[in-house]
C-alpha cells in the first residue's frame, strides 16, 4: 500500500505538468497577439552584452552610446552622416574658437530645461566635462587636452585647452559629451571634483535614470533583458515621434532577424550581412544601409628582432601588392570598402575617390619586384595572429586570414594562422612582441587625430614598433590645426607616407545594415551611437 | 538522519569554497589581462587611469589578499561588486539565478515527462517498436548540437509556424510581475496576474524543451537499462508469480527501484544546466546565469567569476544531497550514517 502511495505521489508531477504545459500554449496566442499590439511603443533588439555602464561620462561601449545619445543632449552635433566633421548646434547657438586655437567659448541655447524641469546653465556645461575628466573613467583620457572650463556667465561657457587641438569640436560632439544636469546628478552623487575618482558615488544611479535634457527618459535597464525609455515632456526641441522606446537585449543576430521577420520588433540592430542577404526580397521590412567607420587592418612589426624580414620597408610595401583586397570585400557579400591607410572614408571630407587614389592597388609583379629589391626573391615566412571568431565586418577573422595566406602564397610568403581568443591574442599584442596581427580600429570621437594618433603616435604603432619622426611630425602638426582647409592636404600627405613605410596593410572599411519594419519612417544610422530616435515614427 | 544531513551542509560549504579557490587559480592563470577587456585602446595606456581601475577594483593588491577579501564578503553574505556591471553581485543573481533556475526546472520536468515514460515502455516492450523509437529518440536529443536545435526550432516554431511566442522571459506589452522570487511563474501568480503568468509559461516552452532534449535521451536511456535490470530480479518473478497484472509489477514493483539512476542522472544534469545553457540563453534571449557567467569569464570579471561558482557549487552540492535523501526515500533499504 506504502509503495503504491508513493508511486502515486508522481503522479500531481505529470498533471502538474501537463497542466502547465496547456497553460503555456494557451498563453502563447494570447502572448502572440500582445507582441502584435505594439502602438506607438518602438521596440529594438540590440546587442547588449559590451554595456557595463549608463553614466555619460563612463560609458564607452557601442550600446551605451546609443542610449545616451538619445537621452543626453550634447553641445553640438555632427552635421549628418555624410558630413561628420561638419558641426551644427545643439546646446551651444554658437562658440568661437581663438586664434591660438587653445580657447573655445560657447554661448548656450536659452530656455532649455533638462528632464527636470532644472535650466541649462554654463555651470552644468563645466560640470559635465570637468567630471569626465576628474572620474579617470575609460573615456576620461578624451579631456587630456583640457585645462579648465570657466563659466563665463550663466549662458556663457569658456573651455581653455593645453595645447591647440584640431578635434576638439569632434571630441565634444561625440559619445562623451553629453551635458549633465548637474543639481540632479550631485543629488545622487555626482562629483566633479580633482578626487571624483574616488568621491563619485552616481553611478548606480545614473544606470537606472537619466540626468539629461535628450528627447528621451531613461526609465530603467534590466540587465540581459532590456532598456525602457519614455519621451521628455520637458525637450527644448520637436518632441519624440513615439512615446516610448523598449530596447531588447537580444545577443544573438539570428534571433533578432527572427523577431523583425516576424514582427515582434520594430529594428534589428545587430543583424550580419548573411543574415540581411536572406531579407532582400521581404516586404515587410526595409534595409537600411549606413557606412560604419571601423577599419580592419594586417599589422606587421616593424622590429627586426622579431621579424627581420617584415622589418623591412619593401616586404611591407610588397605585402601590400599582394593582397586582393577585392576578393576580400567580396567575402563579405560586398558590405565593406576599401578604407585607406589612418582615418576613415566620412572623416574630413575623405570619399572613396580619395581612398582609392591613395590607396595600393592590388600588383603581383610589383609585389614579387619587392621582394626581390628587399632580397627575399624567394620568399619566407611569418605568423599571423589574430581573433578567433567575427569580426566587427560581419565576417570572421578566420575568413580573412585565409585569404591573406592565399594571396601571399602567390608572391611565396608563407603565413603560419595563429587563430587566438579575442581577449588573449590582444594581451600579446599590448606585449609588444608579435610579427604580424590581424586587428581592428573603432573611432573614440569622430576626427581625423583619434585615428592617426592611435595608428603613428601610440596604441598601435608602439607595439609594432613603428617609430617615424616624420610621420610623428606630421600626425602632430595636423592634429593642432583647427582649420578643416589647411587639415586635409597634410592628413593626405600623411596617407601617402603610411602607404609608403607604415607598419599597416588597411584591408576593410565596414559597412552596416539596420533592417527595420517597412512601416517605420524616418531611421538614419548614425555612426556613433546607430541613430537619433526622434525622428523615428511608427505607422 | 539529522547528523548525516548537517554534516553534508557544513560539507557544502567546504566543496563550494574548494570550487571558488580553483576557480580563482584558473582564472588568474588565463593569460589575458582584466585591462584589456575593460577598459579601451587608449585608456589602458593612461597610466593614472589603470592605476584607478586597479585600485578600484582591488587588482592592485597581492593575489592571496584578493582571495581573502572574497572570503571576507562571504561571511558577510556577500560577493562583492561586479567589474561588469558596476553592482553588487548579490543582485545580479537575485536577477540571473531565479530565469535560469525557471529554466532548468522546465527543461526537468519537460524531459522527465517524455523521457521516463519512453525509457520504461522501451524496456518492458524490449526490441519491440518504442525501444527502437526511444533508441532514435534519445541519440538524437543527445547527438543534436543545442545551439542548432534551438536556432532551428525558433524557425520552425516561432518563425514559421507561430505556434510559440518568441525570445525572452515575457511578451513585450506584459509588465513584470513584482519581485518576490524572480521566478515570473510564481511571482505572476502572487500577483494575481494570470496573463502575465501564461506569458511566462508560453515563454518557457521552447527554451525548456529545446533544453530538455539532452536529458530527455540520457532518461530513457537510464531508465530503459535499469529497468531492464530490475525487471529480471528474483523479486520481479516473484510478483509476476503471484499472478499480478504486468502494469503493478512495472509500476510498484520496478519502477522505483529502477529510478536511483534515473534519480543521480537528473541531479547531475540539473546542477549541469545551471551553467551549461549559455548557447540557449543566448539565442531565447534569456536573462540567466550562463550568460552571465560566459559574460563575467568574458571580461575577467573575478569577482563575478567567483560569486557566480560558489553558487552554482551551492546549488549542486543541494540538488545532489536532495538525490541521496531521495535513495532512501526510492530504496528503504538504504541508510544514512
Amino acid at each position: 500500500m506504502k509503495t503504491l502511495w508513493r508511486f502515486r505521489t508522481l503522479s500531481p508531477l505529470v498533471v502538474g505538468a501537463l497542466v502547465l504545459a496547456l497553460v503555456g500554449a494557451l498563453g502563447v496566442s494570447q502572448a502572440t497577439a500582445g507582441q502584435r499590439a505594439t502602438g506607438k511603443t518602438l521596440n529594438i533588439s540590440l546587442d547588449q552584452a559590451d554595456m557595463k555602464t549608463l553614466d555619460p561620462s563612463r560609458q564607452f561601449e557601442f550600446a551605451a552610446a546609443f542610449i545616451c545619445l538619445n537621452t543626453y543632449d550634447y553641445l553640438l552635433k555632427p552635421k549628418s552622416p555624410a558630413e561628420l566633421t561638419i558641426y551644427t548646434p545643439v546646446l551651444a547657438t554658437s562658440w568661437e574658437i581663438s586664434k591660438d586655437g587653445k580657447e573655445y567659448t560657447f554661448k548656450l541655447r536659452p530656455n532649455v530645461k533638462f528632464a527636470s524641469g532644472n535650466p541649462l546653465t554654463a555651470e552644468d556645461v563645466r560640470f559635465s566635462f570637468t567630471r569626465l575628466k576628474n572620474i579617470k573613467g575609460n573615456a576620461s583620457w578624451q579631456m587630456d587636452p583640457l585645462k579648465e572650463v570657466q563659466v563665463v556667465d550663466p549662458m556663457t561657457v569658456k573651455m581653455i585647452l593645453n595645447e591647440p587641438n584640431g578635434d576638439w569640436l569632434a571630441i565634444l560632439s561625440g559619445q562623451n559629451g553629453a551635458v549633465i544636469d548637474s543639481k540632479l546628478a550631485k543629488e545622487h552623487g555626482a562629483s566633479d571634483s580633482p578626487t571624483a575618482d574616488k568621491d563619485d558615488k552616481a553611478e548606480e544611479w545614473l544606470n537606472q535614470n537619466s540626468a539629461g535634457g535628450g528627447p528621451f527618459i531613461l526609465k530603467g535597464w534590466i540587465r540581459s533583458t532590456g532598456i525602457t525609455l519614455e519621451r521628455n515632456p520637458n525637450y527644448w526641441g520637436t518632441a519624440a515621434k513615439v512615446a516610448k522606446v523598449e530596447i531588447r537585449d537580444v545577443t544573438s543576430p539570428a534571433t533578432q532577424k527572427l523577431q523583425v521577420e516576424n514582427g515582434d520588433v520594430d529594428i534589428a540592430l545587430n543583424l550580419t550581412p548573411d543574415l540581411v542577404a536572406t531579407m532582400r526580397d521581404n516586404k515587410n521590412v526595409k534595409i537600411i544601409p549606413g557606412q560604419s567607420l571601423d577599419n580592419m587592418y594586417m599589422g606587421m612589426t616593424c622590429n627586426p628582432q622579431i621579424h627581420p624580414e617584415l622589418a623591412k620597408k619593401e616586404v611591407r610595401q610588397a605585402i601590400r601588392y599582394a593582397i586582393d583586397y577585392d576578393g576580400i570585400i567580396a567575402l563579405t557579400n560586398k558590405q565593406a570598402v576599401r578604407g585607406p591607410a589612418v582615418y576613415s572614408i566620412g572623416i574630413l571630407g575623405l570619399t572613396q575617390a580619395d581612398a582609392n587614389r591613395l590607396n595600393p592597388k592590388t600588383d603581383v609583379k610589383k609585389a614579387k619586384e619587392l621582394l626581390a629589391k628587399a632580397g627575399v626573391p624567394n620568399g619566407f615566412k611569418f605568423p599571423l595572429r589574430y581573433g578567433s571568431g567575427p569580426s566587427p565586418v560581419g565576417i570572421t577573422y578566420d575568413a580573412i586570414a585565409q585569404k591573406i595566406q592565399a594571396d601571399l602564397k602567390k608572391v611565396g610568403i608563407e603565413v603560419e594562422l595563429l587563430p587566438e581568443e579575442f581577449g588573449a591574442m590582444m594581451t600579446k599584442y599590448r606585449a609588444k612582441t608579435e610579427a604580424a596581427v590581424i586587428s581592428y580600429n573603432t573611432p573614440d570621437f569622430l576626427g581625423p587625430s583619434d585615428w592617426a594618433g592611435q595608428m603613428i603616435l601610440h596604441t598601435w604603432a608602439p607595439r609594432l614598433h613603428y617609430d617615424s619622426a616624420k610621420a610623428k611630425d606630421m600626425a602632430n602638426k595636423a592634429a593642432a590645426e583647427s582649420d578643416p582647409k589647411k587639415r586635409i592636404p597634410m592628413y593626405h600627405e600623411l596617407l601617402t607616407l603610411l602607404v609608403d613605410e607604415g607598419p599597416y596593410a588597411m584591408l576593410v572599411q565596414g559597412k552596416v545594415q539596420i533592417v527595420t519594419r517597412a512601416n517605420i519612417q524616418g531611421y538614419q544610422y548614425f555612426p556613433l551611437g546607430y541613430a537619433h530616435l526622434a525622428p523615428v515614427s511608427k505607422d | 538522519m539529522g547528523p548525516y544531513i548537517a554534516r553534508r551542509l557544513v560539507l557544502m560549504v567546504v566543496a563550494a569554497l574548494g570550487v571558488t579557490l580553483i576557480s580563482f587559480i584558473v582564472a588568474h592563470s588565463v593569460p589575458t589581462d582584466p585591462i584589456v577587456s575593460n577598459l579601451g585602446q587608449i585608456a589602458s595606456q593612461r597610466p593614472e587611469i589603470v592605476k584607478a581601475f586597479r585600485e578600484k577594483w582591488g587588482l592592485d593588491r597581492p593575489l592571496h589578499e584578493q582571495y581573502f577579501t572574497f572570503v571576507g564578503n562571504l561571511t558577510r553574505g556577500e560577493f562583492g561588486t561586479s567589474i561588469n556591471t558596476r553592482r553588487a553581485i548579490t543582485k545580479d543573481l537575485a536577477l540571473f539565478l531565479p530565469a535560469t533556475v525557471e529554466l532548468a526546472t522546465a527543461a526537468v520536468v519537460f524531459a522527465l515527462l517524455l523521457g521516463l515514460p519512453l525509457g520504461i515502455f522501451a524496456a518492458v516492450r524490449r526490441d519491440g517498436p518504442i525501444d527502437h523509437l526511444a533508441r532514435m529518440v534519445s541519440l538524437i536529443g543527445v547527438s543534436i548540437p543545442i545551439f542548432w536545435l534551438a536556432t532551428v526550432s525558433l524557425v520552425l516554431f516561432y518563425a514559421t509556424l507561430h505556434w510559440t511566442v518568441g525570445p525572452g522571459r515575457l511578451g513585450p506589452q506584459i509588465e513584470r510581475p513584482e519581485y518576490v522570487t524572480g521566478l515570473f511563474t510564481v511571482d505572476s501568480l502572487l500577483d494575481g496576474d494570470w496573463e502575465a503568468f501564461q506569458s511566462a509559461v508560453a515563454h518557457l516552452v521552447l527554451p525548456g524543451m529545446v533544453l530538455a532534449s539532452s536529458i530527455m535521451g540520457l532518461i530513457t536511456r537510464i531508465t530503459r537499462s535499469s529497468m531492464l535490470e530490475v525487471l529480471s530480479q528474483d523479486y520481479t518473478r516473484t510478483a509476476r508469480a503471484k499472478g499480478l497484472r504486468e502494469a503493478v509489477v512495472v509500476a510498484r514493483h520496478a519502477l522505483r527501484n529502477a529510478l536511483i539512476p534515473t534519480v543521480t542522472v537528473l541531479g547531475l544534469a540539473y546542477g549541469g544546466l545551471l551553467s551549461g545553457a549559455v548557447m540557449t540563453e543566448t539565442i531565447f534571449a534569456w536573462p540567466g546565469l550562463g550568460r552571465y557567467a560566459f559574460q563575467s569569464v568574458r571580461t575577467n570579471d573575478f569577482p563575478a567569476i567567483m560569486g557566480v561558482t560558489f553558487v552554482i557549487g551551492i546549488v549542486y552540492v543541494v540538488v545532489n544531497l536532495f538525490v541521496d535523501l531521495l535513495y532512501g526515500w526510492l530504496d528503504p533499504r538504504i541508510h544514512y550514517s
